[in-house]
């Protein structure tokens, strides 16, 4: 990509870059993912985006962290029908992110910020609601006092939908107070519109839905919610 | 003239090396970039429809992995981790992990020195070979905004180096 008008990039000898940062992007733009990264990451994508060019034979060696998990069981996928309504079985393999089993049952508490090391800067803390961290959800492998990512959050969900859908809504609501503008607000609205469905509250389910499909006309979740909503 | 239709595994088949790269210069810290690339590809299967192709499936690209780096960077902060790969003192271990590692550490030592906006327009065009247009477009300023960022990122990085080096080549 070559655009007369713009200076000489500072890899090009004839730019006044010194001969150590010069080296150092030279160096720098061979850094790419190594094969085995790639293949690794290919197969841990393999649910979601099918086998392709890289890795996919080695799919089912894969270990499948829990976001693709959701994105799968919420339906991102299969999202034309009904089908996607059961929970789909990780691929046989050692998840990385695992769901503990036994949830609490009651409403999670208000969000309390646990207090905060000295060394984190004050405003860190600030513009997002902390996660509900005294309510423990799930086993968190990788950072043991950790709080719940929003992938064990909208896992744990998405697993009590089916026997108890007040659950998958309070952890929906736990997902959207720490994970405000999140990677997977579209999936954790999807858990929760189906379970107010589920819980009968049928008005507040078709006000969530609509809330949704307008905010994402063209959401790959739209047929899912349209279902919910008994418009297909 | 018809644009190109992209599937998602297309691209990731296609810029998946490319997304690893970002993500490492977006300060994601080295570990964490698996999960962070997987979770743009997420978004990339979920929003790939949507993709019409007004900008390069780069610029499109970037985009995703600035919001998944910018979420990374907000869920580190409430996980209470150390959030990025930008240290104030470059690690000593480095320096027997391979010359391509060490060039790592040592850009990243040297981006540390800059805001995000700065960081931003360096790393599309001095890393990514991004034109100056192209780089505009996806931070979303003016060309010549782009530039005076582009020329102050220069040289805070040179001293920056020269600080970190010493007599260092």
């Amino acid at each position: 990509m070559i655009d007369p008008e713009d200076p000489p990039r500072l890899i090009d000898p004839t730019s006044s870059a010194s001969p150590r940062l010069r080296e150092l992007l030279s160096e720098s733009r061979a850094d790419v993912a190594t094969e085995a990264q790639l293949q690794a990451l290919s197969a841990a994508l393999a649910p979601t985006l099918g086998t392709g060019a890289v890795g996919g034979a080695t799919a089912a060696k894969a270990s499948l962290p829990g976001l693709v998990k959701v994105a799968i069981a919420v339906g991102v996928t299969t999202a034309a029908g009904g089908a996607y309504l059961a929970t789909r079985e990780a691929p046989p393999s050692p998840p990385q992110t695992r769901i503990a089993a036994p949830v609490e049952r009651e409403a999670p508490k208000p969000p309390v910020a646990p207090a905060a090391p000295p060394a984190l800067p004050a405003e860190s803390a600030s513009p997002e609601p902390a996660p509900a961290v005294n309510t423990p959800v799930v086993s968190a492998p990788k950072h043991a006092a950790a709080a719940p990512s929003e992938a064990e959050l909208l896992g744990a969900a998405q697993a009590a939908l089916g026997s108890d859908p007040a659950k998958a809504l309070s952890l929906a609501e736990q997902h959207a107070r720490a994970y405000p503008g999140g990677t997977l607000g579209q999936e954790r609205e999807v858990i929760a519109v189906e379970a107010l469905a589920k819980l009968g509250r049928t008005a507040a389910s078709r006000e969530r839905g609509e809330r949704f499909l307008a905010a994402h006309p063209k959401s790959a979740y739209r047929a899912k919610i349209q279902s919910i909503l008994g418009e297909r | 003239m018809s644009r190109k239709r992209y599937s998602s595994r297309q691209v990731f088949d296609e810029h998946a090396p490319y997304v690893f790269r970002v993500l490492r210069y977006m300060g994601v810290r080295e570990a964490d970039v698996p999960d962070v690339c997987q979770e743009v590809f997420v978004t990339v299967h979920r929003k790939i429809d949507g993709f019409e192709g007004r900008s390069s499936i780069r610029t499109w690209l970037y985009k995703i992995c600035q919001r998944a780096a910018s979420d990374h960077r907000r869920r580190a902060y409430v996980r209470r981790e150390v959030v990025t790969d930008f240290a104030e003192e470059r690690p000593r271990a480095v320096e027997s992990a391979g010359p391509r590692v060490e060039a790592r550490s040592t850009l990243l030592f040297a981006l540390g020195a800059l805001d995000e906006d700065k960081r931003d327009v360096f790393v599309l065009y001095e890393i990514e070979g991004m034109t100056m247009r192209e780089v505009a477009e996806v931070l979303g300023c003016p060309l010549q905004t782009a530039y005076s960022r582009l020329h102050a990122a220069r040289e805070l990085v040179e001293q920056a180096l020269e600080r970190e080096g010493g007599g260092k080549k």
